[in-house]
């Protein structure tokens, strides 16, 4: 009897490692294309497009891409990046839990007409909007500086608000009752109660809330103008001219460095929303 | 708004000011960095406004203009089919793939990260070169079909017939968010629900139905009117795959690129609002609606 | 928990703002155009003394080689005029229109910007564009060894809006080896379409490769050039509101003949070429295709670095009765000035610097195009590739026999392309029959091009 179950648990764990992983190599392999790519010499990226594996390995692109644009390397856009991201996070993540924990459990006065405005405003695309934030944020006397780009994140950001609010709401209510009724203030409520419930949702718009932000470059390409300021996505973006030619081999090379900090985050984030809960041991 | 209806019994009772103070952050964003861009469109949306010079009134010109041209419907026709196909197909994938990595093996933690990584190659034109060199006429994917025996040598890309479905599959591959979100969101079922439930002795099938779904409602509820909104919006993807064409022959002009091109490429700002706003009109009722049916599928722990 | 968040939404908060200042503290800074009126006020009233400080703004789209090569020209200049500082943003062409709207709409253009062709008319139509013509006449922008031509592409109304970067011709861009391995005769500067059609079938049946990449009248100067070499002056008419030929006559003659080449195979597949977005990605540059036409003369030394091997540049094939040829001359980009700016003088100096210095040209070669200055060109000539050789001797070779033209562009020019592309595909693809095409073509780029200019 046991051992049937044992057998049947350990081919169980056979078919689902090889599904897993043949599936993982299908998903994996443009991935797999981009990265190997760019260890090509720059002239056989396009002539050896079919070589999944370079003739010669060489690190040339990496150098030249690093090297950036008239002396500034990436290392200043790295930096940039991260200062606008990691406060970014900050800003979006915090706000936008306070936020979430107002509309999914407080009542107040015209609460609905404000969740529909929010809704509202994710409906705008930017193309539309993009023009009159410019002249806004001139008028402020924003332009050339991060501040467009980060003040903001500290008023929340509607997807979050809204993500964070679903997984609060699936927190019973007794438990933050109870608490209320021994005496806890909303504030208390809140930080003892609601935030560690909801660390899986957290952590997952902190790691999107980083993504976005590290990929996004219509901001800083309307804002930024000095190119010490530059961010690592608008970089990105001054490799290519279709009309003269392209460094695709910078390209490449930098496009797969980019990538590295919002892996690392992952990796260092996403076992919190595996453990979040568990460890916090829910009774119900 | 599900709250304000019930009885005020259960509930803390109406507080404006700690609703209002919870809530301040994002209403001094509204009215602060929010506000004045969205009536400005609005109000474009009314003029003829090249970017260059001041907009002047005209109306609903514009919105007469959208109704008359037929690449608006081609927009509209490919974003509905967008939102169709991908919608489904990339939540019930990113659904599959978060139940796959919820079970307890090991090594998931590898496979979680590698299977995200598509995710974050985010909009680069790189990306683009290695879309269309994958499903080029010589290209791997073609490889692998002659390798089963199929022998087609279409790009998948460049042949109007498939280049929507190439960029559905584009926008698919890229499931991570959804994915985490359900991922976050089986974590918060608790463990005692399917425990009684075994005891109970449902099976794999039973336990995803009566427990997974309901508890995840919440959760199915946001991805999905999160996905719908995201497809209506959809632009990178389409850009950088058709080099910002919406081609060939408009197979892939998504309404967010047409806004572009009308507003941005070819300074039409007024022409460019006006599809916008329409484009509002068109989620906020599909919004609604979705709302209005989510009191009879989704289950929140709070309101029972 | 609770004070820690606290701490850190302080502590970004904080951090936030000091970088933001950091940023708009530095002298480069170029804030929003109403306050730097104040600052900038003094020199602009005072143009005649160049010791003041100045600061101008210059912006520019290209790739990594172009951005090293400008950022070295303007250390150079900076070098030389100590007084002068030259704050430069660059970026990629497909963001730099965006940017540049929302400038304009701000009323932020910089002082000095790369302009081009397809967006000039908008621009200058609108006010946004200063005259340079007082700067030419004054020859602070010296343009003493250009050829007239040169000096007037950007002329609209009598009043220079834009100074030529670099010019080039369209052209075929091939590979040499591949003509001598299926044993036909390269390109001559008279070879008509009877002798284009003949050697792309040769080479298709001879070798491996396709005879062509594109055929030429897959872009909007294809069609330009082949009405041009059948007597018209161009798809737009010369007041710039509607198209010079409405007739379906040579549209179908022309895209009868893509159509046959494609279905006899001899260019590479449609379905193929429309997925070649870059020129790196064309049939040429990757070797499946001995030719690639028609595209700017100015792209050939990038097809050649991304073959790996030096390629060689033809012409637009002839009419066996054509009364002028097909190709002309055209600017790779413009440099234009912002009416906006407050330093005029100033940048009309760096402009003149950035176009007419030998020495400073010797850094940037011909990346843009082949100079109009005399002076330039005999300083850059002796340092270029043999393909760069090639297309300089090209481009003076068209000069000879082709005239400037610039009359494709009109206010409408990038929806009339888009629309022609768009009809190419739908023609190609047996979407729609070629003759219907050509109406829809006539019907609507027409009534855009009137829009347009109405404006």
């Amino acid at each position: 009897m046991m051992k049937s179950m044992k057998t049947r648990k350990r081919v169980g764990a056979i078919v689902y490692h090889s599904f897993v992983i043949l599936l993982g190599c299908v998903m994996l392999y443009p991935i797999v294309w981009l990265i190997l790519s760019s260890f090509k010499p720059g002239d056989q990226i396009f002539l050896n497009a079919a070589n999944l594996i370079p003739d010669t390995f060489v690190l040339e692109n990496y150098r030249t891409g690093w090297a950036g644009f008239g002396g500034l390397t990436f290392a200043t856009f790295f930096k940039n990046s991260l200062v606008v991201t990691i406060l970014t996070v900050i800003g979006e993540v915090s706000t936008s839990t306070v936020v979430a924990y107002g509309f999914a459990r407080v009542r107040f006065k015209w609460k609905g007409f404000w969740f529909a405005c929010m809704i509202v405003t994710m409906l705008l695309p930017t193309q539309v909007l993009m023009i009159p934030q410019y002249i806004m944020f001139q008028k402020f006397g924003w332009l050339n500086s991060f501040l467009p780009l980060v003040v903001p994140a500290f008023a929340a950001r509607p997807f979050f608000i809204f993500l964070i609010m679903q997984f609060i709401k699936g927190i019973p209510k007794s438990l933050d009752e109870s608490a209320f009724i021994d005496g806890s203030s909303k504030i208390g409520t809140f930080f003892h109660i609601i935030v560690p419930l909801c660390i899986p949702s957290i952590i997952t718009s902190a790691i999107f809330s980083f993504y976005w932000k590290w990929d996004d470059f219509m901001g800083p390409l309307l804002y930024l103008q000095t190119p010490k300021l530059y961010t690592v996505s608008l970089a990105l973006k001054s490799f290519s001219d279709p009309s003269a030619g392209t460094n695709w081999g910078s390209l490449f090379a930098m496009l797969v460095a980019s990538l590295i900090p919002s892996f690392v985050i992952f990796i260092c984030f996403q076992k919190y929303i595996v453990e979040g809960i568990a460890t916090t041991g829910m009774k119900n | 708004m599900k709250a304000a209806k019930k009885k005020k019994g259960r509930d803390f009772g109406v507080d404006n000011l700690s609703g209002y103070l919870l809530i301040g952050p994002w209403l001094v964003g509204f009215f602060l960095f929010t506000l004045y861009p969205l009536f400005s469109s609005l109000y474009y949306s009314f003029t003829s406004y090249d970017l260059l010079t001041s907009p002047k009134w005209v109306g609903v010109q514009n919105y007469i203009n959208v109704f008359a041209d037929a690449r608006f419907y081609q927009s509209m026709k490919v974003t509905f089919i967008y939102a169709l196909v991908h919608v489904p197909l990339k939540l019930l994938f990113a659904l599959g793939i978060a139940l796959l990595f919820n079970m307890k093996h090991r090594g998931i933690g590898i496979y979680r990260t590698l299977y995200y990584v598509p995710s974050i190659v985010g909009g680069s034109i790189a990306v683009s070169v290695m879309w269309v060199q994958l499903f080029a006429s010589k290209g791997p994917f073609n490889n692998l079909l002659a390798k089963i025996g199929i022998d087609i040598s279409r790009n998948w890309i460049g042949d109007p017939d498939t280049s929507l479905m190439m960029i559905i599959i584009l926008a698919v591959w890229q499931f991570g968010s959804p994915m985490l979100i359900f991922l976050a969101g089986l974590k918060q079922i608790p463990v005692s629900y399917y425990e009684a439930a075994e005891i109970d002795g449902a099976n794999v099938f039973q336990r995803f139905i009566k427990i997974t779904v309901p508890s995840l409602s919440p959760v199915i509820f946001f991805n999905l009117l999160m996905q719908i909104i995201g497809a209506f919006m959809a632009f990178t993807q389409c850009y950088i795959v058709s080099n910002g064409t919406g081609g060939p022959s408009d197979t892939t002009l998504f309404y967010a690129l047409y806004i572009y091109l009308q507003g941005l490429k070819y300074h039409k700002m007024g022409f460019g609002c006006a599809l916008a706003w329409i484009m509002v009109i068109i989620i906020a009722l599909i919004t609604l609606l979705i709302f209005k049916t989510s009191d009879t599928w989704v289950f929140y722990e709070s309101d029972d | 928990m609770k004070k820690a968040l606290a701490l850190l939404c302080a502590s970004a908060i904080l951090g936030a703002v000091l970088s933001g200042c950091n940023s708009s503290s530095q002298p480069s800074s170029s804030a929003p155009s109403n306050s730097t009126a104040n600052s900038s006020a003094p020199q602009s009233s005072a143009p005649s003394e160049n010791t003041d400080p100045v600061s101008i703004r210059y912006m520019w789209w290209g790739s990594q080689t172009r951005h090293d090569q400008n950022i070295e020209m303007l250390k150079m200049y900076m070098e030389q005029h100590k007084n002068v500082t030259v704050e430069y943003e660059y970026g990629g062409f497909d963001t730099y229109w965006d940017k540049a709207s929302a400038m304009a709409a701000a009323n932020n253009l910089p002082d000095v910007w790369q302009m081009s062709v397809a967006y000039i008319l908008s621009y200058a139509d609108k006010g946004q564009l200063a005259d340079m013509n007082p700067y030419i006449e004054s020859g602070v922008i010296n343009c003493s060894d250009w050829e007239d031509v040169f000096k007037n592409l950007g002329v609209v109304d009598g009043k220079n809006y834009g100074l030529t970067l670099g010019n080039s011709a369209y052209c075929m861009i091939y590979d040499p080896d591949v003509f001598a391995q299926a044993g036909v005769a390269e390109p001559t500067l008279d070879w008509t379409w009877e002798d284009y059609l003949s050697t792309i079938k040769t080479i298709t049946e001879k070798t491996d490769l396709y005879g062509d990449c594109q055929f030429p009248s897959s872009i909007m100067e294809g069609y330009q050039q082949f009405l041009r070499q059948n007597g018209q002056i161009g798809v737009v008419n010369e007041a710039r509101d509607g198209l010079t030929y409405k007739n379906t006559d040579l549209w179908v003659k022309l895209f009868t003949m893509q159509k046959e080449q494609l279905d006899a195979g001899n260019v590479i597949p449609f379905d193929q070429a429309v997925t070649m977005q870059a020129i790196e990605q064309t049939g040429v540059a990757t070797g499946q295709s001995a030719m690639m036409g028609v595209v700017n003369s100015n792209q050939a030394v990038a097809a050649a670095n991304a073959r790996g091997k030096e390629l060689k540049v033809a012409c637009f094939p002839h009419a066996s009765d054509e009364t002028q040829p097909g190709t002309f001359i055209g600017p790779t980009m413009f440099l234009s000035m912002s009416e906006s700016s407050k330093n005029k003088d100033a940048t009309a100096a760096l402009i003149n610097f950035l176009l007419n210095d030998p020495e400073a040209n010797k850094i940037c070669k011909m990346e843009k195009g082949v100079p109009a200055s005399a002076a330039v060109r005999e300083a850059v000539e002796p340092l270029l590739t043999e393909t760069g050789k090639a297309v300089s001797q090209y481009v003076g070779e068209m000069g000879k026999i082709a005239p400037a033209y610039d009359n494709i562009y009109a206010v409408a020019y990038s929806e009339v392309n888009d629309l022609y592309n768009k009809l190419v595909q739908d023609m190609m693809f047996g979407r729609i029959g070629i003759e219907e095409a050509g109406q829809q073509f006539i019907t609507e780029a027409d009534a855009l091009l009137k829009a347009g200019a109405s404006k």
